[in-house]
């Protein structure tokens, strides 16, 4: 579980991390859609570039991004192996046990594997780099707009910052619970598949129980301390932009220049 | 003040109701343990305060307003509450979000906040714990950290619903003494519901409920000299009382009640130089 960081936080001091998570989430989003618009092989060096600039200015570990991103590195492979075989048209570079291996195949197998890999980077950087509390609330500001038409946004981003602060409590439950059961002679590690599928209901609903519990218990806290919904409320926290900020935004907008021109 | 009359309350499925009748009025300043045992009503007592609960018979005011829907959010502005588990009142994903959490809810300024949060974070001793994240926090802390939040919104009256009731000895032991300076230091009313005698006897009036009606109300050192009926209500003398009624059969002539061991050593030292 620890090898995967995909949605991992790294609490550190970088100019990356002190960025406002509206603009990091604004960029990673426009930054997702254009890779899919990119073309030439000027366009793709320019996004390589862009990536591991910011890969570098994180101040975390090449080699733990590398390592966490091991499982990505076997899906990648999987696209650029498939690619070679599917790829049926223009001409024959040459042959690997009598199987006809495309010129055309090459190039984009190879596209489509960068484009892949400059993708799981980029968003994993951005919740690398971004505290969850602190996307949740970028969120909440982002989507804001979306009040005029009756979208519940303060609620939705209320009822992810309360998951968030829950995850290590269930965790902590799910550890208790699961000892608990075994002592009780409850095999969840071994047998067949079946079996262990089976296990997992004594886990499950005993957890599923206490976080109704829970959840009741946390409303009546919540009301007790005045909770009555998001009108009215002021926020503690605080999103302003700083210079930081201003140049990172307009050299993401030099970025796309450059990406337009290079097309 | 917080007036309760001819109050009744019955949970939707029950048969029974879980409070009956009760008559009760706790003045401003005053700290009253409301005693029972499990199921005795007294939680439902605390939940009716604030209106968590409304009640099915009867009225109840705070601070001369009645508590109906009207009212409700003024007086949720006048009493705020401490809850028994510590891992589901903890909103807020670190100590300041939480203790900034009922801040917001009521409207209050940012920079206003700050000062608040600090402050109220000051008082319980838990400033240097602000941005740590609740997992990394004991029950103790977590519910130092909960008593800051209610203490940020400023209110009059604080209820203490079985806050000591999960902690470790240690912890209980904290808390019940932060909630023994509060009383020194400010004007606030309290209300503590506990079983534990031991914690109750520390306030200045003692309320016994048993299966929702008022059984006792009184000082604590008239209620010890109940001590035999205690166990019917399903309540376990204090120790201090075990002893004292163990002298007493054992032909010791203590005469008034003391409520802890200072007093009862002081009355055997007097004893001692009279005999």
């Amino acid at each position: 579980m620890n090898s995967l960081i995909i949605g991992q936080y790294v609490p550190k001091e970088s100019i990356i991390h002190q960025l406002d998570s509206r603009l990091k989430i604004s960029i990673v989003f426009i930054y997702v859609i254009i890779l899919f618009a990119a073309e030439t092989s000027l366009n793709y060096l320019l996004f390589f570039i862009l990536s591991i600039l910011c890969m570098s200015l994180t101040q975390i570990k090449l080699s733990f991004i590398i390592k966490g991103l091991k499982p990505v590195w076997f899906l990648i492979v999987i696209t650029f192996v498939l690619h070679i075989i599917l790829t049926r048209e223009g001409d024959i570079w040459f042959d690997i046990f009598g199987f006809p291996v495309y010129k055309e195949a090459i190039i984009k197998g190879f596209e489509i594997a960068l484009r892949f890999f400059l993708l799981i980077l980029m968003t994993t950087l951005l919740t690398l780099t971004t505290s969850p509390i602190a996307i949740t609330d970028a969120v909440e500001e982002l989507l804001s707009p979306l009040k005029k038409v009756n979208v519940p946004v303060h609620e939705l981003a209320l009822t992810m910052s309360i998951s968030l602060r829950f995850i290590p409590t269930l965790i902590q439950e799910v550890d208790k619970i699961s000892k608990a059961q075994a002592s009780r002679g409850l095999d969840f590690r071994t047998g067949k598949m079946k079996d262990r599928v089976q296990a997992i209901i004594p886990l499950i609903l005993p957890l599923f129980i206490s976080a109704f519990k829970r959840a009741e218990e946390l409303a009546f806290a919540m009301e007790a301390r005045g909770y009555r919904g998001g009108e009215g409320r002021t926020k503690y926290r605080e999103l302003r932009f700083k210079n930081a900020d201003y140049i990172a935004g307009l050299s993401f907008i030099l970025f796309l220049v450059g990406f337009i021109i290079t097309r | 003040m917080i007036e309760f009359e001819h109050v009744a309350f019955k949970y939707p499925q029950a048969e029974e109701e879980a409070i009956k009748n009760i008559n009760i009025t706790i003045n401003d300043g005053e700290w009253v343990a409301i005693l029972g045992h499990n199921g005795s009503g007294k939680s439902t007592l605390a939940k009716l305060t604030n209106g968590l609960l409304m009640p099915t018979e009867g009225s109840i005011s705070v601070n001369g307003l009645e508590l109906t829907e009207e009212h409700l959010w003024k007086i949720r502005r006048i009493v705020g509450m401490v809850f028994q588990n510590p891992e589901n009142q903890f909103v807020g994903t670190t100590v300041l979000d939480d203790v900034a959490f009922g801040l917001e809810n009521l409207g209050i300024s940012r920079e206003n906040m700050q000062r608040r949060i600090i402050d109220s974070l000051d008082t319980v001793g838990m400033s240097e714990y602000k941005l740590h994240e609740p997992f990394r926090l004991s029950g103790g802390q977590k519910q130092r950290v909960a008593i800051a939040s209610v203490l940020a919104i400023m209110p009059e009256i604080m209820i203490f619903d079985e806050a000591t009731t999960m902690l470790d000895p240690v912890g209980r032991r904290e808390l019940i003494r932060l909630i023994q300076d509060l009383h020194k230091s400010s004007d606030l009313t309290f209300l503590s519901i506990t079983h534990d005698m031991n914690e109750a006897i520390l306030a200045d009036r003692i309320i016994v409920l048993n299966d929702g009606e008022l059984w006792f109300e009184g000082k604590p050192s008239s209620l010890l000299e109940k001590s035999d009926e205690l166990e019917k209500v399903g309540l376990l003398p204090p120790l201090i009382t075990d002893l004292t009624d163990k002298l007493r059969k054992n032909g010791v002539n203590i005469t008034t009640q003391p409520l802890n061991y200072e007093e009862l050593v002081k009355q055997l030292w007097i004893l001692h130089s009279k005999m």
